[in-house]
């Protein structure tokens, strides 16, 4: 672990995760810390698989294009400045 | 809750030995029923969230919500450009990239997509493809598009959800539909499943329609296939979610049932106190499925626990009814 880069608490990871309020979460307080680490790294690794999903079966369907469209079909599906693409923003994949 | 090892009495704790009220039961099932759908989401068994078996059923499913957003968040941008570009495309053609990107993105983009557009392609898709993708449909996605299609379709996808024994996924697709088309799905089905596919339904105030239009022989099927597997707690649970017609339907049902299967269910009511819920139905069944309900051996018990129920609420013609039936 690194000097001085506190890691928040399980349930703090699970809503950033998430993307809700603390707050919404409030029911999960009780639960013990280490059961918490268990379902952010199943949130984790329930997104990183969606995301592996989701960019292979765009390739997929991107071969299945006609030749002439192909390139206009992929800048479409997989623009340069989207982070997904290249699996860097994807938090779960990281871990 | 006192600490453990403190001492109870009577007025602050209930005895640790008596049976769980019915209330209890049905939070714990809704509970085991919010874990399955959880675990499913996040493709675990449900005994890897077992620290999740004590929580509210609500929690739970507010979690089980926020899992499902945060999943079709992250491509929704993407998915929602795929949708734009298949609304465009033949349909065949259409189907045919939807086939060539598989069924969990199939299920993405069927939920980005404009229903109208979704039911068309639905319709050129393969029958094993589609059940593959309803996998994957979110409850969103779900009733977005599943209303609009021909219900011989859904029919065809329920069965074979049920046919792999995908009863949770069937729980969602009933909550979707109209009760005919429900009913068409599980005509046939195995009792148990059909009991299975009532627990882990999405919204259960689709239960009382599928009650109302369930024919009487599969009611009566379900009830004595819950005393043979003794899963009539499972029943009873159910029971709470109907409306007093249905529950009337179901006592009427019970009555037509042999002694051992009444008095089955009669026993795990009285141990449930589930009297206060069987109550509602009494207006629907007539005196003489009411005189049988009450025989012996496990009627004269009931009949204790339904006249007690009524006056706690000051239901005096129920009272003098029951005195005017009972033995």
């Amino acid at each position: 672990m690194t000097q001085g880069v506190p890691v928040p608490p399980p349930l703090v990871r699970v809503a950033e995760r998430l993307d809700v309020p603390l707050t919404e979460l409030a029911a999960l307080e009780r639960c013990d810390p280490a059961d918490l680490e268990a379902l952010d790294t199943a949130i984790a690794m329930a997104q990183h698989a969606e995301d592996l999903e989701v960019r292979r079966s765009m390739r997929d369907a991107v071969r299945f294009v006609p030749a002439p469209l192909r390139r206009r079909v992929a800048a479409a599906l997989f623009p340069a400045d989207e982070p997904a693409e290249t699996g860097a923003g994807t938090r779960a994949g990281a871990e | 809750m006192p600490e453990p090892g403190a001492p109870a009495t009577p007025a602050d704790r209930p005895d640790p030995a008596a049976p769980p009220a019915l209330g209890d039961v049905a939070a714990r099932l809704a509970t085991r029923a919010e874990l399955a759908k959880l675990a499913h989401e996040l493709d675990l068994a449900p005994d890897e969230l077992a620290f999740l078996a004590d929580e509210p059923a609500e929690a739970l499913r507010a979690l089980r919500t926020d899992v499902a957003t945060s999943l079709a968040a992250r491509h929704e941008a993407r998915l929602r450009r795929v949708a734009g570009l298949a609304g465009v495309l033949p349909p065949g053609l259409a189907a045919r990239a939807a086939q060539q990107a598989g069924p969990v993105v199939g299920a993405r983009v069927a939920s980005a997509l404009d229903p109208d557009d979704a039911v068309r392609l639905a319709g050129r898709l393969p029958l094993d493809f589609l059940a593959e993708l309803t996998l994957s449909l979110d409850t969103a996605g779900v009733q977005r598009v599943v209303p609009g299609l021909d219900p011989a379709l859904v029919t065809a996808v329920g069965r074979r959800l049920l046919d792999e024994g995908e009863h949770l996924v069937l729980g969602r697709l009933v909550s979707a539909v109209p009760p005919e088309a429900a009913l068409a799905v599980v005509e046939h089905a195995d009792p148990a499943a059909l009991l299975q596919v009532a627990l882990l339904v999405d919204d259960r105030s689709v239960l009382p329609g599928l009650v109302r239009e369930l024919p009487v022989d599969a009611l009566r099927t379900v009830l004595a296939a819950c005393h043979d597997h003794g899963t009539e707690t499972d029943a009873l649970t159910l029971l709470t979610a109907l409306d007093a017609p249905g529950r009337g339907r179901v006592l009427t049902c019970l009555a037509s049932l042999p002694v051992e299967h009444r008095a089955g269910f009669l026993t795990v009511a009285a141990e449930l106190g589930a009297w206060s819920e069987v109550l509602p139905g009494l207006p629907h069944v007539d005196d003489a499925t009411l005189r049988t309900l009450l025989e012996p051996p496990a009627g004269p018990a009931a009949l204790a626990g339904v006249s007690a129920a009524a006056r706690a609420v000051g239901d005096t013609a129920t009272v003098a009814r029951l005195d005017a039936v009972g033995p």
